[in-house]
Parts: structure tokens; C-alpha cells; sequence
């Protein structure tokens, strides 16, 4: 099975790995890696023994090569991964437990903690894959973000409702600290099954093997039962301690691409750092990877619920500049009424706020080519829907949720646009103009001297 | 790098603090001469000895007692 250093390896085949082999100083990685367009390994980090890997799926070309799929269907790979999961295995040895660290001997500064953003609280651990336990629903693994205070010690933002959150909240309100186990430097199939948000009593794991199409292997933690990837690069074996939300976390750069507000999260107490010989510290480049991490999660859920609406989608796309989260754009092979149907089908997903649905004939990629569907094939007072009063989410500024009580939800007003060809109007009307002879003549062939061909 | 122990560092650090709210990035900025991975360290001792307050854009602020 494919890991996180076999990735490294397939991307630098592939072009698309920088490796830098100059010292470098941890506080500029991330101003680095924002100007790179492919992902880097930093080798040498000034002060520290840990080689860097950063910036790693900041493109949707780098989330299907380490999905092994084609950019396209990277939301079609996902779904089939739910749909077809392998329960992950126990191992009784792994790799990164080959160098233990416990007690005292615990210090987080040896890890090349990045600090990201201008205005972050800290130092913060982006690309941690939790893992967690509850006695009622058993295991979970998410992704969420650990700021950097004390050499044993983290916050953690455990604000918005998760299954994580739940599992501290019921050792909380037992007087329990919550065991978790982050594991750092893991394969992006590990991640992108950790970014779903599966039921409760599904473990992320078995759809990560799904999308591996082998088992994932883990292995038991050194100070608790939890169990991690064994192939991981680092991890930490860590406890939510029982103090509530009232210690300062943030700010942080979001991956809303805004620098959020403060926040008052509990405390997470570092018990053990696990790693391999020769351990890569990743560092999660917000917040493009953490968008990416996003696709093919959204778009599986709106390939779901076309299927469900009896829609046939031929492509969907989540939009970067809605942070893969928040628009979808969906062709559809259309009979009568499922522009409006399928608006309706993806209005429908929770987060979403905007939709476009457009026909097979239109390249939903190319945002030339949607201009051309939404100008000529929608009729606004006819082909758009807004829905007032839905479910929305704190981040968005537009919301004004400053404005409301703290436990309060903000709603959202939600669009959609149906740029189907209109019912009545026949296809042959969007007949496409093709240039005369264009596939006869070559215009090399008439620039001589000018890199053509000279007869 | 820096020719200041990390004993040196933290005071300069905590005096630095003391002076008026501030980011992380100020740290960073101020103290460039300092490797990243002493002002990791220094952050740290510095939590463990004062429980640091914050504001409205989010600096840290060090309590006057």
C-alpha cells in the first residue's frame, strides 16, 4: 500500500515535487510554499532533525494523482470508496513507533511546527489526523488543528459541532479527559476519509482502505488503545484534558481563506511522541490543501444526491473559490424538469450555497464556456431559485453571525441556477459554430520561419 | 543564528511582552536573529510562567500583576 513517502516519490516522478535543498528557517515555509506551484520538500530545517513536506495537494491535479484518478473524478473515486469500504486490520508493529519518546521527554519543539499566518495565535500542527475512541460509538478520526503552547501542551479547535466534539463533550460531562492520538504525515486517502464526515458509528478508516482498495493498517498506541495508520510519519499520543471551552486558541488562518476570529477551546496535553527513523514532518498549506481535502468529499456527496434526485450527472465540480465547500456546478444529461429537480437535489447539501446546473454539451471547467450556458440559456425571472432561511455556517461574514447570541445558528439564503437549455427550445438552436477548413489546415505550416514548417 | 542563550532570550522575550500587546509574528520578527526552533522553546517557557490574556484582534497581552 501506497504511504505518504511513496507519494513523495510518485510526485517527484511526476513533476510535480520541489525538492529544496538549502537550509531553511521553519517561519518562512509557509510564505514559501504560498509561492510555489508545486509542493515542496524542504530537506534540511534549520535547528531541526525532521525533513518538511508541504503544500502536497494544493491542486486538484495533485488530489487525483495521490487518489490515482483522474481530475475529474475524483468525487466519482470517493463515492465508490463509501460504497465499497475494506475494514482496516491491526498490526502488531509499525514504523512509526520504531522511535518513542514519553514522560519527560516529551517536547514538542523538536517537531518543525510551521507558523502560518500573520495574525495565527501560534505555531499550529495543520495536518494532524485525530483519531479517537467513545464507548458508544466507537471510533472516529477527523482533522482539526493543534496550536502550539508548551512543549507537552496544545490547543485545539473544538468549536463546531463534530463527533469528536460529542466524544469530549460525554467525557467532559463525566469529569474524563478525552484520549486521542494525532497522526502526522499520513497518506492524503487517510485524510480525505478523516475530512468525511461519516455517520458516528462509521469508522473513517474502512473508507480510506476503500479508496487504498487494500485494508488500512493500524496499529495500538504505546500509552493507549487508540489505533493509527502504522505507515504514518509522526504521532501523538495526546488527552483532551476535562477544563471545557476556556482557553484562548487562534487566531488562525481559516480555509475560508479569512483569518478567523479568536477562540476559547479546551487543552490538549501531549503524552508521547511516536515517529519513524527518519520522520517528514508535514505541514498542511492552508488553505489550499485544506480546500482540496474538500473536493472530492463534496462532490461525492453531490453525486449522491443526484443519483437519489434520479438525475444523471455526467460531471460535477467544486469550485476552489468557494473553498471546494460551499458552490457546485453539475452537467447533466437532461430529460424534462431536472434542471430544476436536480437544483433542488443539490440546494439540499448543507453547506452549499450556491448551484449551477448546466448540460452535457457544456465543459463545466472552463469558466468561458459556463458564461456562454448561464447567458444564453437562463432566464432569470424563470431559471433561478433562492432559498431563504437555511442552515448556514459561522464563518461566512456575510451572515453577520457576530449579530446573534452565542449558541445561536446563523441562516443563509441559497441560490440556484438552472442553465439547462430551457424546456421548448429545441437543441438545434445552440448549434455550435465551427470554423471552415479548421481541421484541414495547420497555420505552422504557413508561418515560415517562425517555428512552422517552410515548404 | 542567534548568540543569545535561551535564558537571554526568554528575558528579552518576557520584556518584550511586558511592553504592549503583540502577535506571535512580532516575536518572530523582533527576535529574527533567533533560530525558530529557541523561540519555540522560549514560547513555551514563557506560557508556563504567565498566563497570558488576549484581545479583540486576538494579541496576547501580559497581565500587569
Amino acid at each position: 500500500m501506497e504511504d505518504f513517502r511513496g507519494l513523495i516519490k510518485r510526485l517527484e516522478q511526476e513533476g510535480e515535487l520541489l525538492r529544496v535543498h538549502r537550509e531553511v528557517d521553519a517561519r518562512y515555509i509557509s510564505g514559501l510554499v504560498s509561492q510555489s506551484e508545486k509542493a515542496i520538500y524542504f530537506e534540511r530545517v534549520a535547528g531541526f532533525d525532521f525533513p518538511v513536506l508541504s503544500g502536497l495537494l494544493n491542486t486538484r491535479k495533485r488530489v487525483a494523482l495521490a487518489m490515482k484518478v483522474s481530475e475529474a473524478d475524483i468525487g466519482r473515486k470517493f463515492q465508490n470508496a463509501c460504497d465499497h469500504p475494506f475494514q482496516p486490520v491491526v498490526v502488531k508493529t509499525a514504523p512509526v513507533q520504531e522511535t518513542v519518546y514519553t514522560g519527560d521527554q516529551v517536547d514538542l519543539s523538536m517537531l518543525p511546527i510551521p507558523f502560518l499566518h500573520e495574525k495565527d495565535g501560534g505555531p499550529y500542527i495543520s495536518g494532524g489526523v485525530i483519531c479517537s475512541w467513545d464507548a458508544e460509538y466507537g471510533h472516529n478520526a477527523g482533522m482539526y488543528r493543534l496550536m502550539y503552547r508548551k512543549k507537552n501542551e496544545t490547543g485545539i479547535d473544538l468549536v463546531s459541532p463534530s463527533d469528536m466534539r460529542l466524544y469530549y463533550q460525554r467525557a467532559y460531562d463525566q469529569g474524563k479527559s478525552l484520549k486521542i492520538a494525532v497522526a502526522i504525515g499520513t497518506h492524503p486517502n487517510v485524510m480525505l476519509s478523516a475530512s468525511y464526515k461519516a455517520s458516528i458509528d462509521r469508522n473513517e478508516f474502512e473508507i480510506a482502505g476503500g479508496l487504498h482498495g487494500e485494508p488500512l493498517e493500524l496499529v495500538k498506541c504505546i500509552t493507549s488503545d487508540l489505533l493509527v495508520p502504522a505507515n504514518s510519519e509522526i504521532v501523538l499520543e495526546c488527552e483532551i484534558l476535562p477544563v471545557g471551552w476556556v482557553y484562548d486558541e487562534g487566531r488562525f488562518g481559516e480555509f475560508s481563506h479569512i483569518q478567523g476570529d479568536l477562540k476559547w477551546n479546551p487543552l490538549v496535553k501531549v503524552n508521547a511522541i511516536t515517529h519513524r527513523k527518519d520522520a517528514i514532518f508535514y505541514a498542511l498549506h492552508m488553505p489550499w490543501e485544506n480546500d482540496w481535502l474538500s473536493g472530492p468529499v463534496t462532490e461525492a456527496a453531490a453525486l449522491r444526491v443526484l443519483r437519489e434526485a434520479s438525475v444523471e450527472a455526467v460531471a460535477v465540480r467544486a469550485t476552489l473559490g468557494s473553498c471546494c465547500y460551499w458552490e457546485i456546478i453539475a452537467s447533466i444529461r437532461k430529460r424534462p424538469g431536472e434542471g430544476k429537480n436536480a437544483l433542488l437535489a443539490l440546494m439540499s447539501l448543507a453547506e452549499v450555497k450556491k448551484v449551477i446546473v448546466t448540460d452535457d454539451d457544456i465543459n463545466i471547467y472552463d469558466p468561458d464556456d459556463l458564461d456562454w450556458a448561464m447567458t444564453f440559456r437562463v432566464q432569470a425571472d424563470q431559471d433561478v431559485i433562492i432559498v431563504s432561511g437555511a442552515r448556514g455556517k459561522h464563518i461566512d461574514p456575510s451572515l453577520k453571525s457576530w449579530m446573534y447570541s452565542k449558541d445561536a445558528l446563523p441562516t443563509t439564503a441559497k441560490l440556484g441556477i438552472d442553465a439547462t437549455i430551457p424546456e421548448g427550445v429545441p437543441r438545434s438552436k445552440y448549434e455550435r459554430l465551427k470554423h471552415s477548413y479548421k481541421e484541414e489546415v495547420n497555420l505552422e505550416d504557413y508561418i515560415d520561419g517562425q517555428g512552422g514548417k517552410s515548404s | 543564528m542567534s548568540t543569545l542563550t535561551i535564558k537571554e532570550l526568554e528575558e528579552q522575550m518576557i520584556a518584550m511582552a511586558k511592553q504592549k500587546p503583540f502577535y506571535f509574528y512580532d516575536l518572530l520578527q523582533t527576535f529574527n536573529s533567533a533560530t525558530y526552533r529557541q523561540i519555540l522553546i522560549v514560547w513555551g517557557m514563557m506560557r508556563e510562567q504567565i498566563e497570558f490574556e488576549r484581545d479583540e484582534e486576538g494579541r496576547y497581552i501580559c497581565p500587569k500583576t
